[in-house]
């Protein structure tokens, strides 16, 4: 029984994390219908800023998180100015292209610059845990998973309660609708884009806080990570990719407790697919973005 | 070298020149394995190709012979390098270095066979790729059941020796064979292994290259071993030492390892948590042992390390496996007297050879089991030797678990 205690605490924690990962790259597939391959890259970018700010100034990752999420914005935004704008009316083959180019880039000029070797940011805190009786919560993914919340929390307030949230919700409902009522939607696109950049490099000075990374595995995984979890939570709800990241992360954790760890994958993708036979726009995911209108 | 003149001590080299010998290699580059052990492979395959060359390249016929260095990026997918092996024969080329890793040798085998080419295996030491009847593949490494027992007998040597020990493995080829040896190994040294000691097999069996291992950890959280023992490759037991802390799993004595330990990247991954971690590993510097081609064991590493600016201190023997594959592979072209793929496999059959690496010499399988494995600890972000006792630089710091 503690066991099974323990893989759920695990679980939620863990999930909190996968959440933060996905909830930027279910912003932008949400609002602007790209799936962004690129994600990953993003926040192995971020974690390579905030590992330097460690290195170099002795940083606590928490602290270089904001220095992180507004240089990964401005490149965010940028990007999206520069280049994705470019494609944003193309069919959806050549923006996952795109993005996929975008990611490799971005990926080799990292191993260029720093090498192919696993990093990690090392804290006094992050591999210690809570114990609560026979259960251990580690600090590290707590804090992710508290982050993932407030993160979640407060997008979905700017969303519902800012000219910016209303501009981009109605952006991602109807592009031509947007644009009629004077809202200048290549600019809401690339606030967009940043934003998710910028979750994106949070979530990834978590990953390295919490575990290791390096510019050839780890995007890749987060990339995948997050599509699937977007797909599971569902798009068009803020909170869809907490609730995604969540009940992956307790499927993973108590799946692979009573089925043991190499059925993690196989258990990701059974509650993938369960969920998208009952509810085909996710768990919580309004069916709504799946017809919108694209002028 | 050429080689025969430099192990006879002689200076000069008058023969002329003759045509080129390829070597070719699918190695990874990107994939699981491209960061780290195939890297490391590579550089260990560039080194010996340049050195061979310095040194005259392969002598026989009366001219010296230049070797050149084909490889390829496999992806870290076993299929792929069976592929890009098979486009080699289609190109001309018998003579292959392995890739990285048991799986990937694995695949790669049936292809040389069937194309009458000839392989050395630098890095794939599962026995199970010895057990098809193969005559085309040497492998210059320790086998695959040696792993886990040298750790197991390097942990009996210590004191205070373990009692209890957990094995986590992943479910590659490799490891589990790992495992199996070195669980027997540990309960025929008095060890109890927990949770049971078929574990390896279901409750602690990992995902290959898995960078998270808690459902094996959680089912040996209150069990409280002495020793938690991962037999897997890099991200495996990376993600079992960081998880070990995260989820309060303090084993009572310290961490072993396959693989990882010995290499870079687990130094770097880990930072301190890296520190007093054991690994079984196939080659240190410390042997006595030397050759013509490389010098001693010091001297290939001093200058290994320098070329590829690695610290001495942090040196990845993968990269001194695939020299010596290389190396042997060399030294049966040279002894056949004949680029024939034939000729050379003969060679091999009957190479007896004292290298920088220890002695090479292939059994009727093709595997050069008489060589030993060592282990080392982690200690200051070093590579220490500690066991065998004969070698060891410096004591072991144990328990390595404060």
């Amino acid at each position: 029984m503690s066991q099974l205690l323990q893989a759920a605490a695990y679980g939620v924690v863990q999930g909190g994390l996968l959440g933060l990962v996905a909830v930027g790259f279910s912003l932008v597939w949400g609002v602007m219908n790209v799936i962004n391959l690129s994600h990953g890259a993003l926040a192995v970018t971020g974690a390579y800023l905030a590992w330097l700010l460690n290195l170099h100034f002795g940083l606590d990752p928490f602290l270089a998180l904001p220095v992180v999420a507004i240089a990964l914005f401005l490149f965010g935004y940028a990007l999206q100015r520069g280049l994705i704008n470019l494609v944003i009316n193309a069919p959806i083959f050549l923006t996952l292209l795109l993005t996929f180019g975008l990611g490799l880039v971005i990926l080799n000029s990292l191993q260029l610059l720093f090498n192919a070797d696993d990093r990690t940011i090392e804290t006094s805190y992050a591999s210690q845990s809570l114990a609560l009786g026979t259960v251990n919560v580690p600090y590290g993914r707590l804090a992710a998973c508290g982050l993932a919340l407030a993160i979640t929390v407060g997008l979905a307030a700017v969303m519902t309660r800012t000219r910016l949230g209303h501009s981009i919700s109605a952006t991602g409902m109807d592009r031509g609708a947007a644009r009629l009522m004077g809202i200048r939607a290549r600019h809401v696109y690339a606030i967009t884009f940043g934003i998710s950049a910028a979750l994106a490099g949070v979530a990834g000075t978590m990953i390295a806080t919490v575990g290791s990374f390096n510019p050839t595995t780890t995007p890749g995984q987060l990339t995948l990570d997050a599509f699937v979890i977007s797909v599971l939570g569902g798009l068009g709800n803020m909170y869809g990719a907490l609730v995604g990241g969540l009940v992956l992360g307790i499927a993973e954790s108590v799946g692979g407790l009573v089925l043991t760890g190499t059925w993690v994958n196989a258990i990701a993708m059974a509650v993938l697919i369960l969920t998208l036979i009952v509810r085909p726009s996710g768990l919580i995911g309004k069916a709504q973005y799946s017809g919108r209108v694209e002028v | 070298m050429a080689l025969s003149a430099a192990a006879c001590g002689g200076g000069g080299n008058t023969n002329t020149s003759g045509s080129t010998i390829t070597f070719a290699a699918p190695v990874s580059q990107t994939g699981a394995f491209g960061q780290a052990e195939g890297l490391y492979t590579l550089q260990g395959y560039k080194f010996c190709q340049n050195t061979l060359n310095a040194k005259g390249g392969i002598n026989f016929g009366g001219q010296s012979h230049q070797v050149t260095l084909v490889t390829q990026d496999d992806q870290s997918v076993a299929a792929t390098s069976a592929q890009i092996v098979d486009g080699y024969n289609d190109k001309g080329y018998k003579f292959i270095l392995s890739p990285y890793g048991s799986a990937g040798t694995t695949a790669v085998a049936p292809v040389v066979e069937r194309n009458g080419q000839v392989m050395l295996d630098s890095n794939g030491a599962d026995t199970a790729i010895f057990t098809h009847g193969y005559k085309n593949t040497f492998a210059v490494l320790s086998p695959s059941s040696t792993y886990v027992t040298t750790i197991i007998d390097a942990l009996a040597a210590l004191n205070p020796a373990p009692k209890t020990v957990a094995v986590i493995a992943a479910n590659d080829g490799f490891s589990q064979h790992a495992a199996e040896q070195g669980v027997k190994e540990a309960q025929a040294k008095g060890m109890t292994v927990v949770p049971s000691p078929t574990a390896y097999t279901s409750s602690t069996k990992v995902a290959a290259n898995a960078t998270d291992v808690s459902p094996a950890l959680i089912a040996i959280k209150g069990l409280n071993p002495d020793v938690i023992i991962v037999s897997a490759h890099l991200n495996e037991a990376v993600a079992a030492v960081k998880q070990a802390s995260e989820l309060g799993i303090k084993p009572k004595l310290g961490f072993a390892a396959t693989v990882a330990p010995p290499t870079p990247a687990f130094i770097s991954a880990l930072g301190k948590s890296s520190e007093g971690v054991l690994g079984s590993t196939q080659w240190v510097p410390e042997i006595t042992a030397s050759d013509s081609i490389f010098g001693n064991a010091r001297a290939f590493l001093t200058n290994f390390t320098t070329t590829f600016g690695w610290s001495p201190d942090q040196y990845p023997y993968q990269a001194a496996d695939a020299a010596a594959a290389c190396e042997a592979l060399a030294l049966a072209i040279e002894k056949a007297g004949s680029t024939d793929a034939s000729a050379v496999r003969n060679a091999l059959v009957s190479l007896k050879a004292d290298t920088f690496y220890g002695h090479i010499e292939f059994d009727a399988t093709g595997m050069n089991t008489n060589k030993p494995m060592y282990v080392i600890q982690i200690q200051s972000s070093a590579f220490v030797t500690i066991y065998p006792s004969n070698l060891a630089s410096k004591q072991a710091t144990w328990p390595a678990v404060k």
